[in-house]
């Protein structure tokens, strides 16, 4: 005698970009495994075109509003959003790395193209996830994948040394993770994210109970790891380094994206009733990310580490938007993640340009005066610095603008203030790089760019154009963001 | 056609995008490739326009209104912006010879700057990028991307104005222009942000024309004066009137065919665009109209004083320029928008037909400037020579040509709205400009040629790429006032029915709110007889005629004189040679001051109180930073502890703060 | 009351044992305390009625993954840990942090109104009707089925990880 079983309605349509992906990340493992083509860029290639595919089956699902596989997709247009976003990304690490590979050729290789797919498979999942469950294996996905490629320079000590402290630590904050759900589950008794909202507003005083509280602080423990948020933070800068830099801007933007969408999921749509004192413990969060962030970043000599902590920073300014609530918060942090997508990789990408056989440059002194011997790459580098520091007519400029008026919106007048003192710490740091770039003499005779490949060219013209794009004719995004906030069905 | 429109300004803007991107290989390769990028963009944008144009002529006047959203472009709050194009008569009349002289300069720029190795690309860049930028301006249907375009031809104009950077003065007058056109620009902000939140108060956020324009009327009196003046304080910057028309002489130390499409032909023309565009807001102030019939009068009869002592081919035409903008703003000033623009319209004609001429004779003489080193090219240019004459005929006035259709129509208005004096001076300027002109054709083509003995024989005609351009122009000087003949002289003013749906006062009333204005002018008008016409127009001829029998004996019959007179009138002679000396009394009671006041402000304020607290507080930073630093030891397990005391953390919080 | 005294007891002894784990110098020795604490988990799991995850639990990790541990110890001959670094104040932190975190955790667990949760998927009821093992395979196999299949992904993903770490250059 058993329970009947039901056959599951399954509609493979809304995880299609997702099977695509992970098909194409097996199509080039095998590929590489049998040696099926011999040519030098043929595993990226291949990679790259599974993935555009897998992004323009993505706008075949834009308007809808419905769940799958018993609520564990939410089709919806923060999905959507954060889909393309992720794509972006694979797409724009895809491109870099073709280049990247010529100083280090173990980085082509099938596993380190699927690795990266089923990263980003696991991002994108995490996006659209609507339970609790599948949340996690999500980001367990994505964790283990992002593990290995950061380790993936396995003669470098400190990619190793890198990989073990990210492995090591991220499996610490994940066990708090996971018991912050069991908590969360314990005290609604669902994993469902929308039927727990409905819970959480017919219960109201389900936010008092201290099971439910645990579960909450576990929660943000562990998410606040995965966007180091301080005092999470400290494993940042080391792995940030010691990481193949393509993979530094991968999982400086990516994992960013899809632990932001977790938090807006679980955090600002369900919490969002929550009394003002949980804000407030953002708020202080918020405060610290963004100050320690841009107060170590100040002092580094090596832009990569520079970077590391500006990405703390980041997740600072995104965390306003958190704080604030609402669909215009919800809005600013999307399109703010798209435009930190574009300048970041791009930043990394400029600095993978730079490099030898087995050997990265990263240092300030290395890169200077090499803006007036390679005028159109030190343009792009100042369009990126301009849109990290936040300088209009940058995208950057419009996505802290968002935030931060949403943010007085919501009546967070200093929280606003600091953001904005903030930037303007960073732009010394970031402006530091440009000035390097262009005033100072060329420091190492030796250093020279290798003729750039079509590939960077795609990928950094892509990204400087994205920038100026999100910049200059902001509406279209803007509009697109502010169509995709999550709101529960 | 009218869905293509957004092709008229895109088509420049590829062109820049490939020369400007790809330009040194493209140059490297092949140069001809570049011009035939960078033309045939504005030649097509010019044929597009013509199509355009053409429909909008099947349309009934009163219909006469497209407007094409390209897209959302700004959205903030219930403010939104659209970049979006308007298509009526104005926008079309301005479209058509923007595109149409532009296109003509594009091709003779070809033969002028064929020497310009390495920089030819960014040459025609910068060209396209300016008709990019002016063709929003003229496009626009809002003031938002109109201040884009307004803008961008300001920054194309500094780029082009000091394209020969390596010449110091070239560069300073590039900064010159910059800064002074700033000074409006400010104004013409500040105008525009009274204008947005007074609208606003009134529940209208849009910075729209024709919903600006339509709930003007709800503007108090105060305001809309106070906006209209700001508004022309931009205008005379741009559109070089006093006080800050001193750019544009200086302005011409760019290439030569830059002068003639930005400096004469197109950009300066852009305020009197934008006063005929918003004349609803103007024709609501009187006192604002005074004002720009004053400041017009006076800036004519003050540039074409200057213009009579210039030795400098170029500076003539600049200051000729300048007085005859003036003659359009005293047409806005005395309501006689359309006229203005007729203005407009025949002046760029003429204009730019001079400034290439000028172009072609300093070409074949080895970019000589001065008049006094030129004299009987007459032979040996005979095709600049012609088409020089015509467009001097047109530009003093002469019956038939172009000029005297426009110029007069000017004059007539504001004679027949009572002003008498500034008709007078308006005159008075006809016969100076008379004056002046002959000069210049008579010191450049008669006579002996005072080259040097190597210049002169090497002195040629110029390539067909640059005088065809000049024909075309000087049938156009020749012919293009037809479109304008005034009922006094059996026409029917055709330019002036075009616009009528434009303006306030028009029959066709396209926008609200100028009923009440058409009826205030029909009532208060002052309505001279034909034949009071008949005698102003001859008499503003036979001025004319005075004037050039002038300059024919002083610079051709009794050559002696000039030297002569200016002895006698010396201190006369020397106040209008050293330009009334405006430059020097600016530096005396703006520019010296603002220096000392920001050197009291740099030193004083500047470096000791703020640079102190910003490097104090970058050192505090800095401290922090490298303490902060040695927190970040390595070890996986300090970090494990960080993490495990922000979870105590928030916990101490959550017990203590939260759960009681 | 017995058996939930005993189920608090399992559950302090795995506790225990796993602390002994992170201690113990000697790998071997901590391999075996280890499968001392999968089996005192597989006691927790009986006394809440799940034999077949109590099952799963002694074979596949008491019995599989710890003999691949000990194996791998053993091949690579990793008697007692040699790290010598002294890192006395994070210990020291560490341990005080832990000792305030486990009581500050319980007190904030029994803070506030205990309330009604939503009824689970799965009845103890159900449990007893049906058995665990349909029951286990019907959610699995229909709700969750979305989170099983990326389970198999993620354990491909250990795989490729695995290989990609541990093989050599081609060159």
């Amino acid at each position: 005698m058993s329970p009947e079983f039901i056959l599951p309605a399954v509609n493979f349509q809304c995880i299609l970009p997702q099977i695509l992906l992970s098909l194409t990340a097996l199509l080039v493992l095998l590929v590489d495994v049998f040696g099926l083509v011999k040519k030098a860029n043929a595993l990226a290639l291949i990679t790259l075109a599974g993935v555009v595919f897998a992004t323009l089956t993505l706008f075949s699902g834009t308007g809808l509003q419905e769940t799958a596989f018993s609520g564990m997709i939410l089709v919806d247009g923060f999905s959507f959003f954060l889909n393309l976003t992720i794509c972006l990304i694979l797409i724009l690490t895809i491109l870099v790395s073709m280049n990247y590979q010529q100083f280090f050729p173990g980085i082509n290789s099938g596993e380190y193209y699927s690795l990266l797919i089923f990263a980003a498979v696991g991002m994108s999942f995490m996006a659209a996830a609507g339970n609790l469950i599948l949340l996690f294996v999500a980001l367990e996905l994505m964790s283990v994948s992002i593990y290995v490629l950061v380790g993936f320079h396995k003669d470098n000590l400190r990619s190793i040394e890198a990989a073990l402290k990210y492995f090591l630590m991220g499996a610490f904050a994940t066990s708090f993770l996971l018991l912050g759900f069991a908590f969360l589950y314990g005290a609604t008794g669902t994993m469902d994210l929308l039927t727990m909202t409905e819970f959480i507003r017919s219960n109201p005083e389900v936010l008092s109970s201290g099971l439910f509280l645990s579960g909450v602080l576990l929660t943000l423990t562990g998410l606040g790891f995965k966007i180091s948020m301080v005092p999470f933070h400290m494993w940042t800068p080391d792995v940030y380094e010691g990481a193949p830099t393509v993979i530094t801007g991968f999982m400086a933007t990516g994992v960013k994206a899809a632990a932001f969408a977790a938090l807006v999921r679980i955090f600002m749509v369900p919490l969002g009733s929550l009394p003002i004192d949980w804000s407030m413990l953002l708020w202080v969060a918020a405060v610290l990310t963004m100050t320690v962030g841009n107060i170590i970043a100040l002092v580094q000599d090596s832009i990569k580490r520079m970077l590391a902590y500006s990405g703390i920073a980041h997740a600072g300014y995104l965390l306003i938007g958190v704080v604030a609530g609402g669909e215009l918060a919800q809005a600013g942090i999307l399109y703010y993640l798209l435009v930190y997508a574009f300048m970041n990789i791009g930043a990394f990408g400029v600095l993978a340009l730079l490099g030898k056989k087995e050997t990265e440059y990263n240092t300030l002194q290395e890169f200077s005066g090499l803006g007036l011997k390679y005028p159109v790459l030190g343009l792009a580098m100042a369009v990126f610095m301009f849109s990290l520091a936040g300088i209009p007519p940058t995208g950057g400029f419009m996505g802290k603008l968002y935030i931060f008026s949403a943010a007085i919106k919501s009546g967070y007048v200093w929280l606003v203030v600091l953001g904005a003192l903030n930037s303007v710490i960073s732009i010394y740091y970031y402006l530091r790089v440009i000035v390097v770039m262009y005033f100072q003499e060329s420091g190492a005779e030796d250093v020279a760019f290798p003729a750039p490949s079509p590939a960077i060219t795609l990928g950094l013209g892509l990204a400087a154009a994205g920038i100026m794009i999100l910049g200059v004719f902001p509406s279209y995004f803007w509009v697109l963001a502010q169509n995709s906030v999550f709101v529960p069905m | 056609m009218f869905d293509l429109v957004w092709l008229i300004p895109t088509l420049p803007a590829l062109g820049v995008l490939l020369n400007g991107l790809l330009g040194r290989k493209i140059e490297a390769a092949n140069k001809s490739l570049v011009h035939w990028i960078a033309c045939s963009a504005v030649g097509l944008s010019f044929f597009l326009t013509c199509l355009t144009f053409l429909e909008l002529l099947q349309l009934p006047a009163e219909l006469r209104l497209v407007e094409f959203t390209w897209f959302n472009w700004i959205s903030a709050g219930e403010f939104q912006s659209y970049w979006a194009y308007q298509i009526d008569p104005l926008s079309m009349v301005m479209c058509l010879f923007v595109t149409g002289v532009g296109f003509l300069i594009h091709i003779y720029s070809i033969g002028y700057m064929g020497h310009a190795e390495g920089r030819y690309y960014r040459y025609f860049t910068y060209l396209n990028l300016f008709m990019f930028s002016m063709i929003n301006l003229v496009l626009a249907n809002n003031f938002l991307l109109m201040f884009l375009g307004w803008e961008g031809v300001g920054f194309c104009s500094y780029l082009l104005i000091g394209f020969w950077f390596g010449n110091i003065d070239n560069a300073r007058a590039g900064k010159k222009a910059f800064i002074t056109n700033r000074i409006g620009d400010f104004a013409f902000l500040v105008g525009l942000f009274l204008l947005i939140t007074h609208l606003g108060k009134h529940g209208v956020w849009s910075v729209n024309f024709t919903e600006v324009f339509s709930h003007a009327s709800a503007l108090p009196p105060g305001i809309v004066t106070a906006v209209c003046l700001l508004f022309f304080i931009g205008c005379t910057a741009k559109s070089a009137q006093i006080p800050l028309y001193i750019w544009l002489p200086d302005a011409m130390a760019g290439p030569t065919p830059v002068s003639a499409l930005i400096h004469a032909a197109t950009m300066v023309t852009s305020g009197i665009y934008f006063v005929t565009r918003s004349n609803i807001l103007y024709q609501m102030s009187p006192l604002a109209l005074q004002v720009i019939a004053v400041v017009g009068a006076l800036t004519a009869l003050l540039a074409a004083s200057i213009a009579l002592t210039q030795n400098d081919i170029k500076r003539v035409l600049a200051y000729s320029t300048v007085s005859q903008l003036g003659y359009m703003f005293l047409g806005l000033g005395v309501g006689a928008f359309s006229a203005g623009i007729f203005h407009v319209v025949t002046h760029s004609f003429f204009k730019a037909l001079l400034f290439l001429c000028a172009g072609s004779v300093m070409h074949g003489l080895a970019n000589e400037q001065d008049m006094r080193f030129m004299g009987g090219m007459r032979k040996k240019m005979p095709v600049t020579y012609l088409t020089m004459l015509i467009g001097t005929l047109a530009i003093v006035g002469f019956p038939g040509l172009a000029g005297f259709f426009s110029k007069d129509e000017i004059l007539w208005k504001t004679f027949a709205s009572g002003h008498v004096l500034l008709w007078m001076i308006g005159v008075f300027t006809a016969g100076l400009t008379a004056f002046y002109m002959f000069r210049l054709i008579f010191m450049t083509f008669f006579n002996e040629c005072r080259a040097s003995r190597e210049v002169q024989a090497k002195i040629h005609e110029s390539p067909r790429t640059m005088t065809v351009p000049l024909i075309v122009l000087a049938a156009l000087s020749a012919i293009g006032g037809y479109i304008g003949v005034p009922h006094a002289l059996g026409g029917s003013n055709r330019i002036e029915h075009f616009l009528e749906p434009v303006m306030g006062t028009g029959p066709g009333k396209l926008i609200a709110g100028g009923e009440h204005l058409a009826q205030e002018a029909a009532h208060g008008a002052y309505h001279p007889s034909l034949a009071v016409e008949y005698l102003l127009m001859l008499l503003s001829v036979a001025i004319v005629l005075i004037g050039i029998g002038l300059a024919y004996t002083l610079y051709v019959k009794e050559r002696e004189r000039p030297v002569q007179l200016a002895e006698r009138f010396s201190g006369l002679y020397r106040l209008m040679f050293n330009k009334w000396y405006v430059d020097e009394l600016y530096g005396l009671i703006a520019v010296r001051p603002l220096h000392r006041a920001s050197l009291f402000l740099w030193k004083g304020i500047d470096v000791l109180i703020i640079d102190g607290v910003v490097n104090g507080l970058a050192r505090i930073f800095g401290w922090s930073g490298t303490w902060l630093r040695t927190v970040q030891t390595g070890y996986v397990q300090a970090y494990a502890v960080s993490l495990l005391l922000g979870v105590a953390g928030l916990m101490l919080y959550t017990l203590f703060v939260l759960v009681p | 009351m017995l058996e939930s005294m005993l189920l608090y007891l399992a559950a302090a002894l795995t506790l225990v044992t796993s602390v002994m784990v992170a201690v113990t110098r000697n790998t071997v020795h901590s391999a075996l305390w280890m499968v001392a604490s999968c089996f005192l988990l597989a006691v927790v799991f009986l006394f809440l009625r799940l034999q077949f995850m109590a099952a799963l639990q002694v074979i596949i990790y008491a019995g599989a993954v710890m003999m691949f541990i000990i194996f791998a110890i053993m091949m690579l001959n990793l008697r007692v840990n040699p790290g010598r670094i002294q890192l006395r104040s994070t210990k020291t932190a560490g341990l005080v942090l832990v000792l305030f975190l486990f009581p500050a955790l319980l007190l904030l667990l029994g803070m506030g109104r205990g309330i009604a949760a939503l009824q689970g998927q799965v009845s103890l009821r159900a449990l007893e009707q049906f058995g665990e093992v349909p029951l286990l395979a019907n959610v699995m196999f229909s709700d969750y089925l979305l989170p099983f299949e990326l389970v198999s992904i993620l354990l491909t993903v250990g795989v490729i990880g695995a290989v990609a770490l541990a093989k050599k250059r081609k060159d």
